[in-house]
């Protein structure tokens, strides 16, 4: 490789990679990460529970369905 | 993310039965391969390949335009799927002549309907309305 092309190799390199000048963040991130953190876990509702108790039984006492439930989804 | 909510909301609908697929396809895989079975197993994936992923985007596009006036959850707008995909299915099944389709009672067709509901109803509240939220969508 001669030097010309080591320069062509540098100027297309540089050019694929974005500059580095503007990267710096743009606001504090702390504020978000302690949203994040109050925010509240997924709750799930008794009423979910039961429901997937019963479709869990469902399948349990009729295995027949399986095949029809997976073809569906 | 302010532009195409309509897009947004079919690429979140899209998402889960998609990703749902896969696990789809390994059981079909394995019946294919170990059983073997007499009937061409490979029309039984056109069903759920094809059809049950753009039902659920365009079912999720639906909740976007209702959403705005008053109107019910999100899982139970889910649940409403089963009653439109079951008869499809059924009509498609028959149609192609599905062993297991032709061999299932009515019983257990009926069966189906409030198990595929229950299902249907957790998963459109927990999975798809987490992508509508984090898609900024509903």
């Amino acid at each position: 490789m001669n030097q010309q092309e080591k320069e062509k190799l540098s100027a297309l390199l540089q050019s694929a990679l974005p500059p580095m000048g503007d990267r710096a963040l743009r606001g504090d991130l702390w504020p978000r990460m302690l949203r994040r953190l109050d925010r509240r876990p997924v709750q799930v509702a008794w009423f979910d529970l039961a429901l997937a108790g019963l479709a869990a039984a469902g399948f349990i006492a009729f295995p027949a369905v399986i095949p029809w439930v997976l073809f569906q989804c | 993310m302010k532009t195409h909510p309509y897009l947004r909301a079919y690429m979140a609908g899209v998402t889960v039965p998609s990703v749902f697929l896969l696990f789809v396809f390994v059981v079909f895989c394995v019946i294919r391969f170990a059983c073997n079975p007499e009937f061409p197993i490979e029309r039984v994936l056109v069903f759920p390949m094809a059809l049950v992923p753009a039902i659920w985007g365009v079912w999720n596009m639906v909740y976007l335009a209702m959403h705005t006036r008053r109107y019910i959850p999100l899982g139970a707008h889910g649940a409403l799927v089963p009653l439109i995909l079951v008869p499809v299915a059924l009509v498609t099944a028959k149609a192609l002549g599905f062993e297991f389709a032709l061999a299932a009672s009515w019983t257990i067709v009926i069966l189906t309907v409030p198990l595929l509901m229950i299902i249907y109803y957790l998963v459109w509240k927990f999975l798809v309305g987490f992508l509508n939220e984090m898609l900024g969508i509903a």
